[in-house]
């Protein structure tokens, strides 16, 4: 064993998911503009897929590699290196936002109902905003 | 004993291409004039700072005005039927209208965003009135921020313009500024924002004619935040480097709203330059 833990991905683990869960129904903001926070969301990590349904703010359900039958509203598709790279307290730019993603980064991308993806930006601003401070490395 | 800012606003009626507006505007300090220009569907409570920071004030006559449609600033009568389309030709206007009828002599004009844009075109038009340009997080062309999706009827413009722009920071900000940044933004008129960034993304384009601002006449400053996505430090850097004489640099750890998201920091690279344009008696002797 080396002296100097090497820090590995926890994202996108189920035990992610469960913390982000957590901290979201916590999160004082989110409690007072989550009321109409309902959409579903499709996290796209290089090959790998989870749907995260939202309800009232909350997140309701997380269901990694859903079958050919389930459907959500927006997709927000990226690398593993741009969801690592996106997912730490101070990014660095670029990296911030997923709307400064979309814009600046050429393999993420913001896909689906966009429409209801801009109807929801403040909320899910602070949902991303609190999964940045769980981060996406252990250690 | 209460505690007061050493601001005070008030109102002056301007004449522009618009029609007649009152237009509010607030202003600290006195010596040399130092007039700031607010970002698009913003207004000029994102200088307090500036305006409050006493050393600066002691040399410079720091005003701070809302445009029209803007903040405190009345849109003129008839607004109602016309759709606001900020256009190069009228914001260029109004700010000379304001210049002039304040009677400002050689001011330095400091600008953030669009009005970071706008600066260039006063540099290049009115080198003689205008004594100096610092223009915040500007770029020969901006492109992709004139969007319609803060007017469709089932988004709230308010809270998606105030959040959209709030991406535009640096993480390291601190957070009581970035949120006063996201509540300015939250109040600005329906359309406003829209408005402001066709001039920003449309019908501004400086590309091709950087040359014909002459620096010896109306220097030229030009700050970008490094976390500024909209307009990157590398795109300022072209301008910059387009434009003879134009001095640059990226701040390091600030987004696209230097002068509110971390005024402290804005602040030790705006001091260089304030120092170097001088004040009332350095301008006589330029």
């Amino acid at each position: 064993m080396t002296s100097q833990a090497v820090s590995r991905s926890i994202f996108p683990a189920p035990g992610w998911f469960e913390a982000l869960r957590a901290a979201a129904a916590a999160d004082a903001e989110l409690a007072v503009i989550g009321r109409w926070f309902t959409l579903d969301i499709a996290l796209v990590v290089d090959r790998e897929l989870v749907v995260l349904r939202l309800r009232r703010g909350r997140i309701d359900e997380v269901l990694p590699a859903p079958d050919i039958g389930v459907a959500w509203d927006v997709t927000l598709r990226g690398t593993g290196g741009d969801w690592e790279t996106f997912l730490q307290p101070t990014p660095p730019p670029f990296y911030t936002d997923l709307l400064a993603m979309n814009s600046r980064v050429s393999s993420f991308s913001i896909e689906g109902d966009r429409r209801k993806f801009v109807r929801h930006l403040r909320a899910l601003g602070r949902l991303f905003a609190i999964a940045q401070t769980i981060g996406a490395k252990d250690g | 004993m209460a505690e007061f800012d050493p601001i005070t606003g008030r109102y002056v009626y301007l004449d522009t291409g618009w029609g007649r507006s009152r237009v509010f505007f607030e202003e600290a300090g006195s010596g040399r004039p130092l007039l700031c220009l607010h970002t698009a569907g913003a207004d000029s409570r994102q200088y307090r700072e500036l305006l409050c920071d006493k050393e600066i004030g002691a040399r410079w006559r720091i005003i701070a005005f809302d445009l029209p449609y803007h903040g405190r600033s009345t849109p003129p009568e008839g607004w109602w039927e016309k759709e606001y389309l900020l256009t190069t030709e009228a914001y260029t206007a109004t700010i000379m209208a304001f210049v002039r009828a304040l009677g400002l002599e050689q001011p330095v004009v400091l600008g953030c965003s669009m009005a970071g844009a706008i600066v260039l075109d006063l540099a290049r038009r009115y080198p003689t009135e205008v004594g100096a340009v610092i223009g915040l997080e500007a770029a020969s062309k901006i492109e992709g921020r004139f969007v319609d999706w803060s007017i469709q009827p089932d988004v709230n413009g308010s809270e998606m313009v105030a959040t959209w722009t709030y991406g535009l920071m640096a993480p390291q900000s601190p957070e009581p500024s970035r949120r006063d940044v996201w509540w300015i933004y939250s109040q600005g008129g329906p359309g406003v924002y829209r408005g402001d960034t066709y001039f920003y993304s449309v019908d501004w384009d400086l590309r091709g004619r950087e040359g014909d601002i002459d620096t010896s006449a109306c220097p030229v400053y030009l700050l970008t935040g490094e976390y500024d996505y909209a307009c990157t430090p590398a795109e300022t850097a072209a301008t910059a480097a387009a434009i003879p004489g134009a001095r640059s640099a990226t701040m390091e750890g600030i987004g696209h709203f230097p002068m509110t998201e971390n005024y402290p920091r804005f602040r030790e690279y705006l001091l260089p330059i304030l120092q170097e344009l001088g004040t009332d008696e350095g301008r006589s002797s330029r």
